[in-house]
């Protein structure tokens, strides 16, 4: 269901499918609660494949939100600056509960600069 | 059935709104002492045949046109695959399954394109309606058989959808939060929403007002 998986310079990052919504959000919070590293590291979830989400996996995202926030991490979005999504992150109020950020490169400098305070934020790793 | 192989040559050609492509097994053209090529001219005349007749399907009309003069030596499958030329108004009725919403997504999505409709506003009516149907398969929740429909209309300044369902809105359901989020999202994206809750269902009518270009 997740369509790929992968730790980017130690982030687990998770790409999500064309469609997200009520036929495939409960297993897909399934498949991120068991896969995803525990402790208090950020997740990445790339919607850049994602054309469409109902309001059952906006439902599923803000759960994943609220227990990576009870852990003191963060759940960041990446959504590319031309998907509608945004406007309807934007009206359910994603952008309020989770990090929304243009390019998967983005989300994971991010979730490295939290993690470490040394790692300087908003870039890229180098190599 | 031999095991899948994949083919020497592959040809694309457009399958256009209107189109039917035509699906079948060695039985149907292939005649004992005949070349083959025989039966596929056969079958080529019974199908533009039956382009011009009415009633049955388009498949029924082809086999009833090849087996008019001779019989059929063995069995036969044939499969004809239509490609709806869509109108200004788009009627369906569909399970009321989670797994349908997908599907319904894309034809609607088409359809929308078809009607000239914007990138935007597609994608607005397209989320709204999948909102509306996600409602009407909760309200079947347990139901066996139970179905809903789904009719969109396009008129010059506006579209309207429409989603049928034969349940009702339970006031406390488990699932309130998601349900909550999903009507203010189809106030959001839609220009009017109208909530019907009758004993014999709920009806939910959209409109997006978006004028035909030129």
């Amino acid at each position: 269901m997740i369509s790929r998986l992968l730790e980017v310079d130690g982030v687990a990052v998770a790409g999500l499918p064309a469609d997200v919504d009520a036929a495939n959000a409960a297993r897909l919070r399934e498949e991120l609660a068991y896969t995803v590293p525990h402790g208090s590291r950020d997740l990445v979830l790339d919607l850049a494949d994602t054309r469409y989400i109902d309001s059952a996996g906006i439902e599923m995202l803000f759960r994943i939100a609220q227990r990576l926030t009870e852990r003191r991490a963060v759940l960041r979005l990446v959504i590319p600056p031309s998907s509608h999504l945004l406007r309807l992150a934007s009206i359910a109020g994603l952008d309020r509960a989770m990090r929304i950020h243009e390019t998967r490169a983005g989300a994971v400098a991010a979730a490295r600069a939290e993690d470490d305070p040394t790692f300087p934020a908003g870039e890229p790793p180098a190599g | 059935m031999g095991p899948w192989r994949p083919y020497d040559a592959v040809e694309t050609i457009p399958f256009s709104p209107g189109s039917v492509l035509l699906l079948y097994t060695d039985g149907l053209v292939e005649r004992r002492g005949e070349a083959i090529d025989r039966g596929f001219e056969r079958l080529r005349a019974a199908a533009s045949g039956a382009w011009d007749e009415q009633g049955a399907t388009f498949a029924d009309r082809v086999y009833a046109q090849l087996v008019r003069d001779t019989a059929l030596e063995d069995d036969v499958a044939l499969l004809a695959v239509e490609s709806l030329r869509l109108g200004d108004r788009l009627e369906l009725s569909l399970e009321a399954s989670p797994h349908v919403l997908a599907s319904l997504r894309r034809t609607v999505a088409r359809w929308l394109t078809t009607m000239e409709v914007p990138d935007e506003a597609r994608f607005d009516v397209v989320v709204a309606l999948s909102e509306a149907a996600g409602n009407a398969v909760e309200h079947a929740y347990g139901a066996q058989d139970a179905a809903f429909s789904v009719t969109c209309e396009r008129t010059a300044d506006e579209v309207r959808v429409t989603v049928r369902d034969e349940g009702r809105w339970l006031p406390h359901s488990r699932e309130s939060a998601r349900r909550g989020r999903g009507l203010m999202m189809m106030r959001e994206l839609m220009d009017e929403v109208d909530l019907r809750r009758e004993e014999s269902g709920t009806t939910v009518s959209m409109v997006k007002r978006v004028a035909r270009p030129g």
